[in-house]
């Protein structure tokens, strides 16, 4: 018995050492850019990584965002006499954002990140993708089905991405109306393109406006967005 | 020396556990993060992660079934269920914190955490990320030797094992503070070659447009930097250099490691002030503090006690009467129970941390104590009580250690923390039950003594009447 805890004790380290670099290779491989052996052993380095060991390192790279976004929201309401009237656009984001300029520590942090996620998820174009499908093969192939899938998943996540502003927007609508009033939402996004570096001393009034406007959507019942001091 | 003999000293050197403190300092930094994200949006739970939440409870579910992942969030869409479960989440955390059992806590709160992070994924950032992960390796590691309940348990247990279970457990311990180190190496040096490859950061001008967009300027603050064009090429080139030069400054030199651990403290305190990710920055530190040598903290500890001692030396020396008399009136008159092995290490810890002498402990088991401070002591037995001693009132539990961490400057950082859970109304809960299992242990007899053991704990008989 003591001969084998001695044996236990002494390759105990080998067994740690190689679980280490077996995981960290893994984890190597899957965040090196797209390369020819990666492609071979796409699949399996998704199943060893996915979903617990997910990650994404793109941190502001390999350029940082560099225009402001904010949401504004139109919110289209029922009137007791039974006519429909559409508000004008209310900016939902820059309050939160004010709110973390005044404090640090506040709640608006987490309220505002849904808003920038959806906004992200649809203006993100994945690199990896668009080099998968530029290399799409003529004849139907396992290579095209791999970039059929993953070209679903990324217009699924603009979608869920619309989805998102929606149900924001609809939360928003019945924080600033009241509930029970709202038939549809629509969003708008409103990109400022604040002067370049070159152009620094610049107000932002001086950079460019841009805007994309989604389509009405119905309203969706969403939990009361309540928020009280946070944004005062 | 044969090879067996310097495998046999590697394999001793891989069975002693290392990092024991900063491993016990990242359970507490990443666990009083985690509460914090908890409390802060406390009151918009129900937006954030309710059944009828933001993100869809059907998306929910979709991307799990598509992931393969699991969520406890998942078993029921039931509002008491969600309250259950949210506030379970919190209680596992503190539990975790405070090291209670923490091996048992630290699988608990990953699997809270990770539901949590699963219902819903539009809320997190990078530091989530990196916390989702070190979390695994956190499974494997000996969190709670330090600063936790389970210190003298720990002890206790780690005798009574066999010497095969000590350094297997061990060394496990080891591979996951290095697992930590790697990852960190990794993040770092795959952000930094990202960076490598952007225009912006080439050109040195990243940081004018990061300060700049709305979502991460501090007005009044930001434009005095992205303003300045040498101190915006500065600071761009020296982030990309840090982050990739991270896994080599590490690995090669322990000065070198010292290096990057600072550098990367300074990073991400930086990025908490001017960027307000907060939470990010203190899950990174967490991280990084577990990469910093037992040895190396006791040198600080060491260096911390020196300063104190000469801070308070000074205070007393050069600190002229009408300055005391300033401070008098916030010193705070602190009323512990002395039966209380744990109440009187505590307050022997407090006392060493002030420096500017604000505190007066007074024990409270002297009968003449009640009645000369109109203390009640019913009270007093189930919370700590203080008060200023310009005033008459009486602050108990969590607010009296409030009052406490005002006034030592070490416990600065961790005031806005103390506030925040007495204001989400956790705070003293929390602290109540921690009292509530607290051991008394009479110690006012002055000859011979008999503790009555027979249950009930607060009482004790002299031998004889003095």
């Amino acid at each position: 018995m003591q001969r084998l805890s001695r044996w236990v004790v002494n390759l105990f380290p080998v067994a740690l050492l190689l679980m280490l670099a077996v995981h960290f290779g893994f984890t190597v491989a899957y965040l090196t850019p797209l390369n020819p052996v990666k492609l071979r052993i796409y699949d399996v380095i998704l199943a060893y990584m996915h979903p617990f060991f997910v990650q994404n390192w793109h941190l502001f790279a390999p350029d940082p965002v560099k225009d402001t976004r904010v949401l504004t929201v139109a919110c289209r309401l029922k009137q007791p006499d039974g006519r429909t009237v559409v508000t004008d656009w209310v900016d939902i984001s820059t309050p939160f954002r004010q709110a973390r300029y005044r404090n640090r520590f506040t709640p608006a942090d987490r309220l505002d990140r849904p808003q920038s996620s959806a906004v992200h998820a649809i203006f993100n174009r994945d690199e990896m993708l668009a080099t998968l499908l530029k290399h799409r093969t003529k004849e139907p192939s396992e290579y095209n089905e791999l970039v059929d899938e993953l070209a679903q998943i990324d217009a699924r996540e603009r979608q869920n991405g619309v989805l998102l502003l929606n149900r924001i927007a609809s939360a928003h609508c019945d924080r600033l109306y009241g509930r029970g009033r709202t038939e549809a939402v629509r969003v708008r996004i409103v990109i400022l393109r604040f002067p370049r570096f070159s152009q620094r001393h610049l107000p932002d009034e001086a950079g460019e406006l841009s805007y994309i406007l989604l389509d009405w959507a119905p309203y969706q019942d969403v939990a009361p967005l309540v928020l009280g001091e946070v944004t005062k | 020396m044969s090879i067996g003999e310097i495998w046999q000293r590697g394999v001793d050197t891989l069975s002693q556990e290392r990092h024991l403190i900063g491993a016990s300092l990242f359970r507490i930094v990443a666990g009083l993060t985690i509460l914090y994200q908890y409390l802060i949006n406390y009151h918009h739970r129900h937006y954030l992660y309710g059944p009828n939440g933001v993100w869809p409870y059907d998306k929910f579910i979709e991307k799990l079934n598509e992931t393969g992942s699991f969520s406890l969030y998942a078993i029921s869409s039931h509002p008491f269920f969600f309250e259950a479960l949210f506030h379970l989440g919190i209680l596992v955390t503190a539990l975790w914190v405070l090291g209670w059992h923490t091996r048992l806590m630290t699988l608990l709160t990953y699997v809270f955490l990770w539901s949590l992070h699963e219902r819903n994924p539009t809320l997190w950032d990078g530091g989530d990320n990196v916390l989702q992960i070190v979390m695994v390796y956190a499974l494997f590691a000996n969190l709670g030797a330090y600063f936790s309940f389970d210190a003298e348990r720990g002890r206790r247990f780690w005798g009574r094992l066999s010497d095969t279970w000590r350094q297997v457990l061990a060394m496990c311990h080891n591979a996951a503070i290095l697992a930590f180190a790697l990852q960190i190496c990794i993040v770092y040096a795959t952000a930094g070659l990202y960076k490598v490859q952007g225009e912006m950061w080439q050109s040195g001008t990243a940081l004018y447009y990061i300060m700049r967009v709305d979502e991460f300027t501090w007005p009044g603050y930001s434009e005095r930097v992205y303003l300045n064009v040498p101190l915006v090429v500065a600071l761009s080139y020296m982030t990309v250099a840090f982050q990739v030069g991270f896994p080599f400054l590490f690995f090669l030199h322990r000065w070198t490691r010292r290096l990057a651990i600072l550098a990367g403290f300074s990073f991400h305190l930086g990025i908490a002030l001017f960027m307000g990710l907060i939470t990010f920055s203190a899950i990174m530190i967490s991280v990084e503090l577990a990469l910093i040598s037992d040895e190396e903290y006791r040198a600080i500890g060491g260096w911390f006690n020196r300063l104190g001692r000469t801070l308070r030396n000074w205070l007393d020396k050069y600190l002229s009467t009408p300055g005391r008399r300033l401070l008098e009136p916030l010193q705070v008159q602190l009323f512990y129970d002395n039966w209380c092995p744990l109440c009187c290490r505590t307050i022997a810890l407090l006392q060493k941390m002030d420096w500017l002498r604000m505190l007066e402990p007074i024990p409270f088991r002297q009968p003449e104590i009640s009645l000369h401070y109109g203390l009640d002591v019913t009270k007093a037995e189930a919370r700590i009580q203080a008060r200023l001693v310009s005033r008459k009132e009486f602050v108990e539990g969590i607010e009296a250690f409030s009052l406490v961490a005002a006034r030592l400057p070490i416990l600065w950082p961790v005031w806005p923390l103390l506030r925040l859970a007495k204001s989400v109304g956790v705070g003293q809960q929390v602290y109540d039950w921690v009292a509530a299992r607290r051991r008394l242990m009479p110690v006012e007899c002055t000859t011979h003594c008999v503790v009555d053991l027979s249950g009930e704990q607060n009482e004790h008989r002299p031998l004889y009447e003095s």
